[in-house]
């Protein structure tokens, strides 16, 4: 009798066992895919690439590249930039779309309007950004105030040919707001 | 054994956990006077459009007229609001070098600009979700001031407001 129970009893505890050792599969497996998710599936993220324009700038592109007869060029806006208060880092989305894959790089400048010199100034100039990435944590030349700023991002394509050629251009006028 | 599973599966679920949202909780019980629940859903969708704009315009002798587009999509503006895409010419629709000139006009939807060097192209109001325009550039090429060899150019530049 004592027997049976004790048999009873190892065999709850052994189907108690097989459960919790499946959930903590099951769990493991739901952390391993939301570490394995980035947050922001919509771009690929960059700091710019590895050239600035300049006189000792060299190009890798292909001539490939270079022969592209595309005339457009797409370039992405937002109505709201919002910015922390007091700190030079800040989160944007300077987006350089994928249509323009093999055909522009896009240079992005943020300028602020500022009442004490009555004009806009550069708060932020970004290198060359590939098509299909995107700018996201910029540092800006200095800290802003809590407030809300009128701002313009100045976006300056260049053609991916040699001489890295500026086309026209496009200015995005935005409300920045500082928090 | 079964301890160490336990605490195991209690670390993975607070992994987990700031991945789903929880909505708030309202109980009802049968003394309640209101058996009525109510539930907000939120969800915010940010200002935001593609603007395409004509990269480059290249006049020859056998060319005076070139036909471009402008077009804005994925336009998401908040009620009321309306977007706006303007062309500005920096050189007041001359093709520069040095102090030589060459004119050149710029037709939006065959209308002739008006006397100024910039003009709206584009009006998008919230609930649309794209506009167009076709520009039309032309030139005569008359080169009485046109003082050297070379190379003459011009920028135009699109702004977009959204207003």
């Amino acid at each position: 009798m004592n027997c049976k129970c004790e048999t009873e009893r190892e065999g709850k505890r052994k189907k108690w066992f097989i459960f919790l050792l499946l959930l903590f599969l099951i769990l493991l497996i739901l952390v391993i895919i939301r570490i394995k998710t980035p947050d922001n599936l919509s771009h690929n993220i960059t700091n710019g690439i590895g050239f600035i324009l300049g006189p000792n700038t060299t190009d890798n592109s292909s001539s490939d590249d270079t022969a592209a007869e595309q005339e457009n060029v797409a370039i992405f806006g937002h109505g709201v930039i919002k910015i922390q208060a007091d700190e030079k880092e800040a989160e944007v989305d300077f987006y350089n779309p994928k249509e323009n894959k093999g055909k522009y790089y896009l240079k992005f400048e943020l300028k602020i309007y500022n009442d004490s010199i009555k004009n806009y100034e550069t708060i932020y100039t970004s290198t060359l950004v590939e098509p299909g990435k995107c700018v996201k944590k910029v540092m800006l030349t200095h800290k802003l105030k809590k407030g809300i700023y009128r701002a313009v991002v100045h976006v300056q394509p260049y053609k991916m040919d040699e001489d890295k050629t500026l086309t026209n251009n496009a200015d995005m006028r935005v409300k920045v707001i500082v928090e | 054994m079964k301890r160490l599973i336990s605490f195991l599966v209690c670390i993975l679920m607070i992994f987990i956990l700031p991945k789903y949202a929880v909505a708030e909780e309202e109980i009802i019980t049968q003394d309640s006077t209101d058996k009525s629940g109510q539930i907000s859903i939120d969800y915010s969708i940010d200002e935001s459009y593609t603007v395409i704009i004509p990269a480059n315009v290249t006049f020859t002798d056998e060319t005076t007229t070139v036909v471009g587009g402008l077009q804005v999509s994925d336009v998401m503006i908040k009620e009321g609001k309306t977007l706006k895409v303007n062309v500005t010419s920096l050189n007041n629709f001359k093709m520069i070098n040095g102090d030589g000139y060459i004119n050149y006009s710029l037709l939006v939807n065959s209308n002739e600009l008006p006397e100024t060097n910039s003009c709206d192209v584009i009006v998008v109001h919230a609930g649309e979700h794209s506009g167009w325009a076709v520009l039309n550039f032309v030139t005569e090429l008359d080169k009485e001031n046109a003082l050297y060899a070379g190379a003459y150019n011009d920028t135009l530049t699109f702004t977009v407001s959204i207003d």
